[in-house]
């Protein structure tokens, strides 16, 4: 037997094999599986028999051995001018390169960053603004909502101008579902504040990373002082005046993995300041320090645990409460992504990998000298991430190219199994030369397919619970088990 | 002499009723588009919100109610996401009236029409038309006659979703039929149809006081009542929904209004209207079979939209998304994929509306009037 273009997968309770063409999870005997494993391996003598059921799933047109991929090319290629053209969705505003906190992570800090801008006194112009929002609006006649975004820096150090883009965008998007977003660091958050944001419903994210001894370490103003008293003050002032906005407040969590997973988690045993499940953990982001994301065995084994109870909870087995909230949001978000795995196609002649966006269509970040840039994630001093101006518009021709990423690396992913579950857009291929890089794009394909492996396990797993644990289920519905 | 109008609000929706306004019906003349700002179509030709051919009526977003260009405010009560808070729609009709104005206000059959209309129509007797006024709209009273099959064709225009110009693909429908001398009944969803003659369902399919299966016999009877008053040749049908379930994340109302409909009339006849990208062969061959299980009949003709469903948009939004593309890029769609297809694919929207009706009227078998004739013949089901 020829080796196939699939990849293996094995659950507590069962053997898989994913075939890549079909993007369809086939489940085999453990002989099958065994076989296919000395197959991918190369330790196939040639000797061993090949199992009847993998006979029959090849007549049936399974188990491949060249990829049905012909070319990469990304499926909106064609259309890409018509979606910037027509189908904006939301323009960041980035209202301030300036910030009254130098946290230690800071992609923009001074001494961190490689591949990134600086923290500067450089802000958005009314004119830029005002520009950006016309833009939107000249560029949206197919979103039935639009949404924008205040970014920074801080942005509140600019409220007066948030305040003059929040009329002015009510009054030019009259008609259409409108909302706008903003991510602060909370401090700078008066009554005067809260009270315009609750009365224009303007979506409120504060960053925080954990307790005091944890968010101090790295969320510090200029002058070295901690913020996390300050934060918590204005948050627990938000919930006094304004009890229903507050109960819509996010916070953005940016987890450094080398501290104790207890420790980050202890914030929300502290009090009733902070509500459970308001919370958007994330890892951070050391790809433009040039440095490795380190996970403290403290970090690790702790989050394991708590993502062990998660499932439990999931299913009704262990009290919700008494679980992690991190850990729960992280296994809310996998289980709605395993929706993703059930409805994805089969790879076609002419396909491409799946991480990127339509450059610049989801979420256009506007900087404060009206340059765009595809989102707020990327480098803005890459001359390969900015596709345009406010003045020239999109180049579509550049964002096109990001699009394609894909054909950085076409020979490689045509034959990678992760092709359909691939997260890399084109910041991964970003290495600051202002081009991309398919050596760049290639060093994450690694942890790329270990997460798409461990997601398609997890996938796995839970679809077998009700079939393998029958006799358990049916245990615990009689004994008024819940969530099953 | 024609009235001359003002459209308001007008958006993407309405287009399909803007093209065909001066050929359907002879007593208004249209001369304003008045929409909201937020919609990104000021200034804009009215044919530019999707993305068709210029249709010579360039949109505002100022309602000018002292312009003498115009006599009377259409008001829409538009469907969706473009639906319109009727107060606004009221500010607007009280203002144009104490000007002098009058009103023509149309909403959705099934829901009432506000109380605010209706005072207007108090006090400023004679100047405000509304759908309670409306012979034409209001459904013949069903009866409890049992279920039994409508005698004349029926032609069902459906959307793998909702906005794939199934009313421009009807409308269109009906003009030709309707210039060629042929008696057509046509039901559509936009309230607009009732400018043209038109009926639509949504009394029955939105009523909450109905079993499904009552709501099947009912749509059965409103239909036959349609034929016996009219006397059609052919009953041509805009489905009242999105003809299938789209995906996991957008189940798009599953096609269940479609379904039902199917039920109570059993079209013999469907033109299907999908996105751009979605008409290659194989795939409508797959959809033709199901609906040919699902709903009665294959799909016998498609209309190819230029409609792109944005698939990356819906899994973050869990609705369905789309642009309008390029009209060239349908063009090439059907280049590449219209031979090799047997179902063939039309582009109504640019010039294949001819194509499509005589391909219909070659297997429905209709034959045309000789002129002056009263007599027409067609095959009865």
């Amino acid at each position: 037997m020829e080796t196939p273009f699939i990849q293996v997968f094995r659950t507590p309770n069962s053997c898989y094999f994913l075939d890549v063409n079909k993007n369809e999870l086939v489940p085999v005997s453990r002989a099958s599986f065994h076989y296919l494993c000395a197959l991918l391996s190369g330790k196939d003598d040639g000797e061993e028999p090949v199992p009847q059921e993998l006979h029959e799933l090849h007549a049936q047109g399974y188990l491949a051995s060249e990829s049905a991929v012909k070319e990469v090319r990304h499926p909106y290629t064609k259309f890409i001018g018509t979606f910037l053209d027509r189908k904006l969705a939301k323009i960041t505003l980035q209202l301030t390169q300036n910030c009254n906190f130098r946290c230690k992570y800071c992609i923009y800090s001074e001494e961190h960053n490689v591949r990134q801008r600086s923290h500067s006194t450089e802000h958005m112009s009314w004119e830029v603004a005002k520009k950006a929002v016309d833009f939107l609006w000249s560029h949206s006649v197919d979103s039935k909502s639009v949404n924008v975004g205040f970014y920074g820096g801080e942005p509140l150090l600019e409220f007066p101008l948030i305040r003059r883009v929040v009329e002015y965008c009510e009054e030019r998007f009259y008609g259409k579902d409108l909302t706008f977003t903003i991510t602060t660091n909370g401090t700078l958050l008066s009554d005067e504040i809260i009270h315009y944001f609750e009365a224009h419903d303007i979506s409120l994210m504060i960053s925080l990373d954990g307790p005091k001894e944890i968010n101090d370490k790295n969320r510090v103003y200029a002058d070295g002082r901690g913020t996390y008293d300050v934060v918590m003050e204005r948050i627990a002032r938000l919930k006094v005046i304004a009890p229903e906005y507050a109960k819509r407040l996010q916070i953005s969590m940016v987890m450094d993995p080398e501290n104790d997973f207890d420790c980050i988690n202890a914030i929300y045993l502290e009090g009733d300041t902070l509500d459970r499940m308001g919370i958007m953990p994330s890892i951070v982001d050391r790809d433009y320090d040039g440095d490795e994301v380190a996970f403290s065995e403290e970090y690790t084994w702790k989050y394991e645990y708590q993502r062990f109870l998660a499932v439990l909870a999931h299913w009704g087995r262990f009290p919700e409460e008494k679980v992690s909230p991190i850990a729960q949001y992280s296994l809310a978000a996998a289980l709605d992504d395993d929706r993703l795995i059930g409805t994805s196609t089969g790879l076609r002649s002419i396909d491409s990998p799946s991480g990127p966006c339509v450059p610049g269509q989801m979420r256009l970040l506007v900087d404060v000298n009206g340059r765009l840039f595809p989102c707020e994630r990327v480098s803005e001093s890459s001359l390969a991430m900015c596709i345009g101006t406010l003045d020239k518009g999109v180049d579509v021709e550049k964002a096109s190219h990001l699009l394609n990423v894909g054909r950085l690396t076409e020979a490689a992913c045509k034959q990678c199994w992760c092709f359909r579950y691939c997260t890399i857009c084109a910041k991964r291929a970003d290495d600051g030369s202002n081009g991309l890089s398919a050596d760049a794009k290639i060093s994450f394909c690694d942890e790329t397919r270990a997460g798409a492996y461990g997601k398609l396990k997890q996938y796995l797993f839970f679809k077998e619970v009700p079939m393998f644990y029958a006799v358990q289920v049916r245990s615990m519905e009689a004994e008024g088990g819940k969530n099953l | 002499m024609r009235i001359p109008v003002a459209l308001y609000p007008f958006s993407a929706q309405l287009l399909p009723a803007v093209k065909a306004f001066e050929q359907l019906q002879d007593k208004y003349t249209l001369q304003r588009l008045v929409s909201h700002p937020g919609f990104g179509l000021t200034g804009q030709d009215a044919g530019y919100s999707r993305n068709h051919p210029h249709v010579g009526i360039i949109v505002t977003d100022e309602l000018d109610l002292a312009d003498p260009g115009w006599d009377l405010l259409l008001l829409i009560q538009t469907l969706g996401a473009e639906a319109e808070n009727s107060s606004k729609l009221e500010t607007a009709a009280e203002r144009a009236l104490q000007l002098g104005k009058s009103v023509r206000y149309l909403a959705d059959g099934s829901t009432e029409v506000p109380d605010g209309i209706s005072a207007l129509a108090e006090v400023y007797s004679g100047m405000v038309i509304h759908n309670g006024s409306m012979a034409s709209h209001r459904s013949p009273e069903a009866s409890n006659d049992a279920y039994k099959d409508v005698s004349v064709p029926i032609v069902l225009v459906g959307g793998l979703v909702e906005e794939a110009d199934t009313l421009e693909v009807v409308l269109r429908l009906t003009a030709l039929l309707r210039a060629d001398g042929f008696q057509v009944t046509t039901i559509t969803n936009n309230p607009v149809g009732q400018l043209f003659g038109l009926h639509t369902l949504s009394h029955i399919t939105n009523r909450k006081d109905l079993a499904e299966a009552r709501k099947i016999s009912e749509l059965n009877q409103f239909v036959r009542k349609l034929e016996a008053i009219e006397r059609p040749q052919v009953v041509l049908i805009e489905a009242p929904d999105a003809v299938l379930r789209y995906n996991d994340f957008a189940p798009n109302g599953f096609g269940i209004y479609t379904y039902m409909l199917c039920q109570a009339v059993r079209p013999d006849h469907f033109v299907c209207c999908v996105p751009c990208e979605m008409a290659v062969g194989p795939f409508l061959e797959a959809i033709s079979s199901d609906f040919a299980h699902r709903l009665g009949m294959p799909v016998h003709a498609t209309h190819v939209s230029n409609l792109i469903v944005h698939a990356m948009d819906i899994v973050q939004t869990r609705s369905i998304s789309y642009t309008h593309a390029e009209l060239a890029a349908v063009r090439e769609q059907i280049d590449v994929y219209g031979q090799g297809s047997p179902i063939p694919l039309f582009d109504v929207v640019s010039n294949g509306v001819e194509g499509l009706y005589t391909h219909l009227n070659s297997i429905m078998r209709l034959e045309r009037p000789e002129k002056g004739g009263d007599l027409l013949c067609f095959s009865a089901k």
